[in-house]
């Protein structure tokens, strides 16, 4: 009877402990790029709070890491810290997670059915080509969230004025310079182009676009991968950099732009200063509250060059997650992402906060809908035509070139120089 | 002790210099007030903007805030509540606080030890802490990452004060070395001759004497762990643990989505203000502080 | 003892390829070592830190002679002036880098505004691009910092008893001449000690320069210990390389010790006793 009573005992325990585990909700971490008290940690928080209040089995316990997110997450893998969903810009996931083998594959949960349905596949809650372009040759590790264009941002009244109305997709380099030309003259004391020197992965972005325009996208990235780095030393690339430094020569940038300390140039633009740079699409976003009340921006894509062998390219990027395998909680973390990019559920909080998203059928918020002109009918490619994800070449090869070539220190010769010379030391020290 | 010993030095200078305006002393006094000038325009124009709306600062950078009152109040509760600098402001609070009680109390009896106890190895001893002061922080970033990753104190205020304490030891060992040498030792001497212990000579005799020394370098580590970035940076992870100058770069780092220039300008004076405040109140001591260790 | 093996560990890393997601290191001996004598950023950031070391010390220690020197006068408000200068010490580096940050803005800063209003737009530079950085950093860090040094030498000069001025001036001995033959003297071991200080902390500085370059500052003006910083944890993107930011983490440990030594065989000389 004693071990009759003990074994029920036990029994009862046993079950009383996994009953009690069972009851504790499922635990999902999150470990955020944002601050708090930033817009889209806002919106996240918002998306939390919805997810949890609808799904009561599962919390989602946010860490709002900041900016450095990734470097921290180093921490938890280090200590064997389970992190299930991290976020941060495509390039940066790349690099950090998913080239270091800490990524889960998404393409099953891909197939099935999204948020709350029965049917049909999460893949199709986002646009076409959307997944493609931030998956990698092994499959997809990444759900994009909002996702940005690249372009040239304008003060429309200004440009206006001068008798200039681009269309978002039309110009050519020759146009382009005409443009630059005419705003000169009408406006002296208004610098075309604007630039924040102090980035140097804003630096390049201007040789990155002319010489993908004029040499293509392959020659590029083909540059870029030579072990000789004799790549660079094709014609075309100097001609990109002959491109650029002519701009800089006929003083279109705004003075002192190689002290200007992110965003000082910014607040110029929003205060009619500057009538146009080249930046990412989140500037709506990030000009927008600072900007006089009449103030109107909009975008054009970079100019296609004549004879280009890289036109309609336009880069492509986002602020994606990732799901990690050093999570516990896989399933339920890809749970809190199909939320979050369901389109009647998180996409819509995000729309309705002012960001463009890809997903099916989410309505674009007013300032945006120049970058879906330019994704209706250019090619998506990466940042810097893929560079800004291999974060080592870029700091050591690329970027080093090109700083002192944007802030006019060398001549446009000595950047591909550097661009060869360099490109063979590095890839002397790091074979590919 | 040491203090009276300064005033009478300063009172007899007193005595000899003149009572009349020098005229040689125009050239200096014009310069002393040149730069507190610019030295107070800064803070002024740091707090001016902080009372403004983000379009003021851009557009009208040196004038009067238009409306203090209104787009003060809200910059600064933006900064408090909004930007958790609120929290940031308590973390800050509790870890320096202990931090500097941790660092005073184990400092004290080992810096009483190498100043009175002859024992072999002082010497060594004394070199090792001086060595810890010279240590760049740099260096031991990463294993000292990986360590606190192994003791599990990555990411808690706990680890921090742990850091912080271990970090302001061998300075606070030096200086308080400094000020135990000048203390007189015959109170001490008296109180063995009657047989109290070491511990009670430096429990019942010493702590009372050295009570202002202690607390001139409790205020010295404040106001430099109070101020403390790359270690916070390190170990800290998580936003509810940041103290106010990590919160204050990551409150930069957030314009890039917020804007809000003129909640910066908040946020900066929020991280003034205290050392504003503790300064006013302590500065002669603070002052003292520096020199204590390194004076003769 | 938090530091001792954690100071060792370093040496050991520095011999390694890590980027701190990988389990394991990968051994490479002397590679990080190497890699350093062809990395020019490691060169321009040397010479970068000692710039700030020597031509901010000469600075820094010129205004605290000057100011001790104007503190010992008999002027009004001596004690609002040494608080004054003394204040922005005990500022937190980060929020003393930022509103530099904010002086040196082009367009809406105080400082260019200012030479415009006065008429002297001529001087107006670009403060932060990247020929002038170090220089305004190094006028921003003498601002800052100057203030300590002079109450660790002021201290000094107050235990010099009166007498000596006194008899200096009885036998008609001028300014220059007092404060050369009797002040500079009397307080060269307190002098030797702030400068000694000031080698090891300006070798050191970090939060200052990461705030008023906030983002990121460029490549030419990294000194050391942002070098370091960027190749371990990453500025804006992260390299992650932490066993070459060890490697460099050591170079820095070396300066100070030699900085000190330096300082300390210079230094050497009879002591006046008194």
């Amino acid at each position: 009877m004693k071990v009759m009573a003990g074994a029920v005992c036990v029994g009862l325990l046993l079950s009383g402990c996994s009953a009690g585990q069972s009851s504790d909700a499922t635990k999902v971490v999150y470990w955020s790029e944002f601050n708090k008290g930033e817009p889209l940690q806002l919106v996240i928080q918002e998306m939390i709070d919805t997810f949890e209040s609808e799904n009561p089995d599962i919390t989602v316990e946010a860490n709002w890491a900041g900016r450095d997110v990734l470097t921290k997450l180093q921490a938890a893998v280090q200590a064997g810290t389970p992190v299930d969903i991290v976020d941060q810009s495509n390039d940066r996931i790349l690099t950090a997670v998913v080239d270091n083998g800490l990524a889960v594959k998404l393409d099953d949960y891909l197939q099935e059915p999204s948020y709350g349905k029965s049917s049909g596949a999460w893949l199709d809650d986002f646009t076409p080509g959307s997944l493609e372009a931030f998956a990698t040759s092994d499959g997809t590790f990444m759900i994009p969230r909002e996702s940005y264009i690249s372009g040239l941002w304008y003060n429309v009244d200004m440009l206006a004025d001068a008798g200039i109305e681009p269309s978002a997709t039309g110009t050519t380099w020759d146009q382009f310079l005409d443009d630059l030309d005419a705003l000169a003259k009408k406006n002296p004391d208004v610098s075309p182009l604007g630039a924040d020197a102090s980035i140097d992965f804003y630096n390049n972005w201007w040789f990155s676009y002319l010489a993908v325009r004029v040499a293509g996208l392959e020659a590029f990235q083909n540059a870029a991968h030579d072990p000789t780095g004799e790549g660079w030393r094709q014609p075309a690339f100097l001609q990109a950099a002959q491109m650029l430094r002519d701009l800089q020569d006929k003083g279109y940038f705004q003075d002192g732009y190689q002290g200007s300390v992110y965003p000082a140039m910014q607040s110029q633009w929003a205060n009619s200063e500057v009538a146009m740079f080249l930046n990412g699409a989140w500037i709506p976003n990030e000009v927008g509250p600072q900007a006089p009340d009449d103030f109107h921006m909009d975008v054009f894509a970079f100019p296609n060059v004549d004879g280009g062998l890289g036109n309609d390219l336009v880069e492509y990027w986002s602020n994606a997650w990732a799901v990690l395998n050093i999570g516990e909680q896989s399933d339920a973390a890809v749970k809190f992402l199909q939320f979050a990019t369901a389109p009647d559920k998180g996409g819509k909080m995000l729309t309705d906060a002012g960001f463009p998203v890809p997903i099916q059928g989410a309505a674009t918020p007013p300032e945006f809908a120049g970058q879906d002109k330019i994704l209706a009918s250019y090619t998506t490619m990466e940042q810097r035509g893929g560079l800004q994800g291999e974060a080592a070449y870029s700091t050591d090869v690329y970027n080093l070139c090109n700083d002192p070539f944007f802030l006019g220190d060398t001549a446009p010769e000595e950047f591909i120089d550097c661009l060869a010379t360099e490109g063979a030391k590095y890839w002397s020290a790091n074979p590919q | 002790m040491y203090e009276i010993a300064e005033k009478t030095s300063r009172r007899n200078r007193r005595k000899v210099a003149s009572t009349r305006w020098d005229r040689g002393n125009t050239p200096y006094f014009v310069l002393l007030c040149l730069w507190a000038a610019l030295t107070i325009a800064i803070f002024l124009w740091v707090i001016g903007n902080s009372l403004k709306s983000n379009q003021e600062i851009f557009g009208n950078s040196w004038g009067f805030p238009a409306d203090p009152f209104g787009t003060g109040v809200e910059n600064y509760l933006n900064a408090w509540n909004i930007s958790n600098m609120g929290g940031y402001f308590l973390n800050s609070l509790g870890v320096t606080a202990a931090a500097v009680i941790f660092t005073v109390g184990f400092s004290a009896p080992a810096a009483y030890a190498l100043s009175r106890i002859p024992f072999l190895g002082s010497r060594p001893v004394f070199y090792y802490f001086v060595a810890g002061m010279g240590l760049p922080f740099q260096l031991i970033l990463v294993p000292l990452y990986v360590l606190f990753v192994d003791l599990n104190l990555v990411d808690s205020v706990v680890g921090l004060v742990v850091a912080f304490t271990a970090v302001s030891i061998p300075f606070t060992v030096l200086l308080l070395t400094g000020f135990f040498r000048s203390l007189p030792t015959e109170l001490e001497e008296a109180a063995a001759i009657d047989g109290t212990s070491e511990f009670g000579i430096f429990f019942r005799i010493m702590m009372p004497v050295a009570t202002p020394g202690l607390f001139t370098a409790a205020i010295f580590n404040f106001v430099v762990i109070w101020q403390e970035y790359l270690l916070t940076a390190l170990l800290i992870t998580s936003d509810e643990n940041r103290t106010l100058p990590v919160g204050l770069m990551s409150m930069r780092q957030s314009l890039q989505y917020s804007s809000d220039w003129a909640a910066m300008f908040a946020g900066m004076v929020i991280v003034v203000v205290p050392s504003f405040i503790i300064f006013v109140a302590l500065s002669n001591r603070i002052m003292g502080g520096l020199t204590m260790g390194t004076g003769k | 003892m938090v530091f001792v093996y954690p100071a060792v560990q370093a040496l050991w890393i520095s011999l390694h390829e890590w980027n701190g997601f990988q389990e394991n290191m990968v051994y490479i001996g002397l590679g990080n070592y190497e890699r350093m004598l062809g990395d020019a950023t490691v060169w321009s950031s040397l010479q970068n830190t000692l710039l700030i070391t020597v031509v901010g010390g000469a600075a820094i220690f010129l205004l605290v002679f000057f100011f001790s020197a104007s503190l010992q006068r008999r002027i009004p408000g001596k004690k609002f002036f040494r608080a004054l200068l003394f204040f922005p010490v005990i500022l937190p580096g980060v929020g003393v880098g930022l509103i530099w940050q904010f002086i040196f803005n082009n367009n809406w800063g105080p400082l260019s505004l200012g030479l415009n209003a006065a008429g002297l737009g001529f001087l107006d530079r670009t403060w932060l691009s990247p020929e002038n950085i170090v220089s305004s950093l190094t006028v921003a860090i003498v601002w800052t910092y100057v203030g300590y040094y002079l109450i660790i030498v002021l201290a000094g000069i107050e235990k010099i008893p009166s007498t000596f001025f006194e008899a200096a001036r009885m036998d008609g001995a001028s300014e220059w001449r007092i404060f050369r033959s009797v002040t500079i003297p009397m307080v060269w071991d307190v002098l030797m000690v702030a400068i000694t200080l000031w080698v090891i902390s300006a070798l050191k500085i970090f939060d200052l320069i990461i705030a008023t370059t906030y983002p990121s500052p460029p490549r030419g003006s990294f000194t050391l210990t942002v070098f370091v910083w960027e190749r371990a944890v990453g500025m804006y993107t992260p390299v992650f390389q932490l066993g070459y930011a060890t490697a460099l983490g050591v170079v820095l440990l070396i300066l100070v010790i030699v900085g000190v030594a330096v300082i300390r065989a210079v230094s050497r000389r009879d002591v006046l006793e008194y």
